[in-house]
């Protein structure tokens, strides 16, 4: 009988889990793309904070999941940019010992990906304005500092209050309202300059 | 336009953007939630045996039965081989204490009438 409740109880909790990940894992992408400006990044980084939240507190009550799992991806997020910093440092001093100009016939347009050309279908001109200003939204909050994007993110599109996003920001919620404004002001300013009607 | 009415219609636009993200990457991150549920799985399973090692809670795995076998047959060797030692060095601290009231001339009288202590006295002196 025990084993049984204990078996159901598992069951539902990872259930629970699967749904609550199923639902934020592509704006989780976003939020970290938008960190990181890396898409293979990205991912790595939203992979790694699923794996923590699973490993760490899969247990925890799934109305804690959202705070719980906002502040693991924005802690991979900081942790990635310290081991970039560390890398970045040994790699400057190991190529200062290299020999110069080894790569001087690569051309950066052979990297550049050809984007999937699957949006067919539609009014073309509508389709158009909508990747426009979708591309606007982005490259606006891309352009936020990294403070006040992540409380208009985790405010607005995660939908966390002022106390839950705070404590995954791990701030006062005094600066999460402050860093909201601002963020918020700064967008309508950035769009309005690129002619972006919401 | 308040900030709660401007950030609601920036996130319907970026809501419309998560449906176009591209198979590659919806795929991958289905791998990662996937690989996420099965860790959590194996983080609250109950304790039970899986082949011949114990598995309990978040991953944790205790030796088996024949991992302890060989672990108490260790203990039991080493516990001999200290008794065997301790057994020794108790005898040597008996023969110097001996030897100690033989030349200090503090043995009693009776001993010399001990015929085993005869024979132990000429093999020593030997």
């Amino acid at each position: 009988m025990a084993w049984g409740f204990s078996l159901g109880a598992l069951l539902a909790s990872s259930r629970e889990l699967a749904d609550f990940l199923a639902g934020v894992e592509r704006r989780a992408f976003k939020h970290a793309l938008f960190a990181v400006r890396d898409e293979a990044l990205a991912l790595d980084v939203v992979q790694d904070a699923m794996l923590k939240l699973a490993e760490k507190y899969s247990g925890k009550p799934a109305a804690e999941y959202p705070m719980l799992f906002q502040r693991i991806l924005q802690n991979t997020v900081r942790d990635h940019f310290r081991r970039q910093k560390v890398r970045n440092f040994w790699s400057t001093l190991i190529s200062s010992f290299g020999p110069a100009g080894q790569d001087q016939d690569h051309d950066p347009l052979e990297t550049l990906e050809v984007k999937g050309s699957s949006n067919f279908g539609g009014d073309p001109a509508a389709r158009m304005e909508q990747a426009q200003t979708l591309q606007g939204i982005e490259e606006a909050l891309e352009g936020l500092p990294a403070r006040q994007r992540q409380a208009f993110l985790l405010r607005y599109w995660e939908d966390l209050d002022v106390s839950e996003a705070a404590a995954a920001m791990g701030c006062s919620e005094g600066s999460v309202k402050t860093h909201c404004f601002r963020a918020v002001r700064a967008l309508a300013v950035v769009l309005r300059e690129k002619g972006i009607e919401l | 336009m308040n900030e709660s009415d401007f950030a609601a219609k920036i996130v319907t636009r970026l809501n419309e953007s998560l449906g176009q993200l591209d198979g590659p990457i919806v795929r991958r991150l289905a791998g990662a939630r996937a690989r996420a549920i099965t860790l959590a799985r194996e983080a609250d399973r109950p304790m039970g045996w899986e082949g011949d090692v114990l598995v309990w809670g978040r991953g944790n795995r205790a030796p088996g039965v024949s991992w302890l076998l060989i672990v108490l047959a260790l203990l039991f060797v080493l516990t001999g081989f200290f008794y065997w030692e301790r057994i020794q060095q108790q005898r040597g601290g008996d023969f110097a204490e001996i030897d100690a009231k033989l030349l200090a001339d503090e043995l009693p009288i009776d001993v010399y009438l001990d015929n085993g202590f005869d024979v132990w006295l000429r093999q020593s002196s030997e």
